[in-house]
């Protein structure tokens, strides 16, 4: 299927006409990338579970004990991420450190040249 | 929990580009690793700035080395530069001035072995401490990978060689930045560059690779939920649509019954009447029996 005759899909489909608007705003803002396609999930999601009308006291708990479990996993990776970027920031630092040493290093050379300038003279 | 847009501004992506304000109507996980990694890029250029200006900045000094170099006919330019050798140099000065200074190098080497030794013990714990910190988390993305979770595992599988590599390969940075500050020769400045610069890369790699398995996992997280509450909603549509169906059906054939027994009632009740007239006829006609 290309993206248009997806577009047309979503212009023909059951969704609020404030939704349909909003795909066709992302679809149409450039390249369909994976960030965009996610958006687009999240948001056709937001419409089905807009309707709850037939949904009974039961089922509307289940689907909230079942998003509370998502959002369990998803801080997870959230957790993860943070480990990860961490670990890249104290890599970083430990770079950055063994730079200005090295930086250091270079100056002494500097002065080093210097002085066994001042030696020949 | 989550940090992310609202329904009224719009915000960017790592690249730069505007994400439209007001879509999706879910928290975005990502704006703390989006800020996280703006900020290390930040850091990233200032560190790649910092190494590009190492051989400005040593550009006169490094002239002055090859001079040096040529000047005692040495091969090796390191033979030249390290402070013991400067040192030993300015010993051959017998007057009192070039003798102080002698003895100034002649300190100052010292102070720098002794400032490399302490530099590359300490430096070897803290690659001993990152390494055991790699160690558990191959532990960790060991057992995801179990989960059979086959992108992430795919990227898991990179990111422990990746970590691997990083504990090996740091010990081998630190080692050319302690021999670079003792021999001072350009050479060894020049792998102490390419070892950062390499470092460099792979450090904005896996920051750029884990904010992206986030990403893929955190779509595959949604993606599950969406597909086991959506496959329940269907079930239910489909319960509520089958008994409804059912309850038509019934009443129908209900209607159809009822229309039924009227009809028999109504052809008892006519055959009844008719019987009724017949008898009636009956009893008339006998009246009329000579």
């Amino acid at each position: 299927m290309n993206k248009q005759e997806f577009i047309d899909k979503i212009t023909n489909s059951p969704l609020s006409a404030d939704r349909k608007n909003k795909i066709l705003a992302l679809l149409s803002s450039g390249e369909l990338t994976f960030d965009i396609k996610e958006e687009i999930k999240d948001i056709i999601q937001e419409d089905i579970d807009s309707d709850n009308t037939s949904m009974s006291d039961a089922d509307k708990a289940d689907i909230a004990a079942s998003n509370v479990q998502m959002e369990t996993e998803l801080s997870a990776v959230e957790n993860d991420l943070a480990g990860d970027m961490q670990f890249v920031e104290a890599e970083l630092n430990s770079l950055e450190e063994m730079v200005k040493e090295v930086d250091g290093i270079v100056d002494q050379a500097n002065i080093e040249s210097l002085q066994s300038k001042i030696q020949e003279m | 929990m989550h940090e992310g847009k609202t329904e009224d501004t719009g915000e960017k992506k790592i690249d730069g580009t505007e994400i439209p304000a007001g879509v999706g109507g879910q928290e975005d996980p990502f704006a703390t690793g989006r800020e996280r990694m703006a900020a290390i890029s930040t850091k990233l250029n200032s560190v790649k700035e910092k190494v590009s200006s190492w051989f400005t900045k040593a550009g006169s000094s490094i002239s002055r080395f090859w001079n040096k170099t040529k000047h005692f006919g040495g091969e090796a330019v390191a033979a030249t530069l390290s402070a013991p050798e400067l040192a030993k140099q300015a010993d051959k000065y017998t007057d009192e001035k070039a003798h102080e200074l002698g003895v100034a190098i002649g300190e100052k080497a010292v102070a720098a072995t002794e400032w490399v030794d302490d530099k590359f013990d300490k430096m070897e714990q803290g690659v001993e401490a990152g390494y055991e910190w790699s160690k558990d988390k191959v532990t960790a993305f060991g057992n995801k990978m179990n989960e059979g979770r086959d992108a992430v595992g795919a990227w898991a599988d990179k990111k422990t060689d990746q970590l691997n590599e990083f504990a090996t390969e740091k010990k081998e940075l630190v080692l050319a930045v302690a021999s670079y500050a003792k021999d001072k020769t350009v050479e060894k400045l020049v792998k102490v560059k390419d070892g950062v610069a390499d470092r460099y890369d792979k450090v904005k790699a896996y920051g750029e690779n884990a904010y992206m398995s986030a990403k893929m996992k955190v779509a595959e997280i949604k993606q599950k939920y969406r597909d086991e509450q959506n496959r329940k909603r269907l079930e239910k549509a489909k319960a509520d649509y089958d008994a409804e169906l059912a309850q038509t059906v019934a009443d129908l054939q209900n209607a159809e019954q009822a229309e039924m027994d009227a009809k028999n009632m109504a052809e008892q009740m006519k055959q009844r009447k008719e019987a009724l007239a017949a008898k009636i006829s009956l009893m008339e006609n006998l009246s009329m029996v000579a």
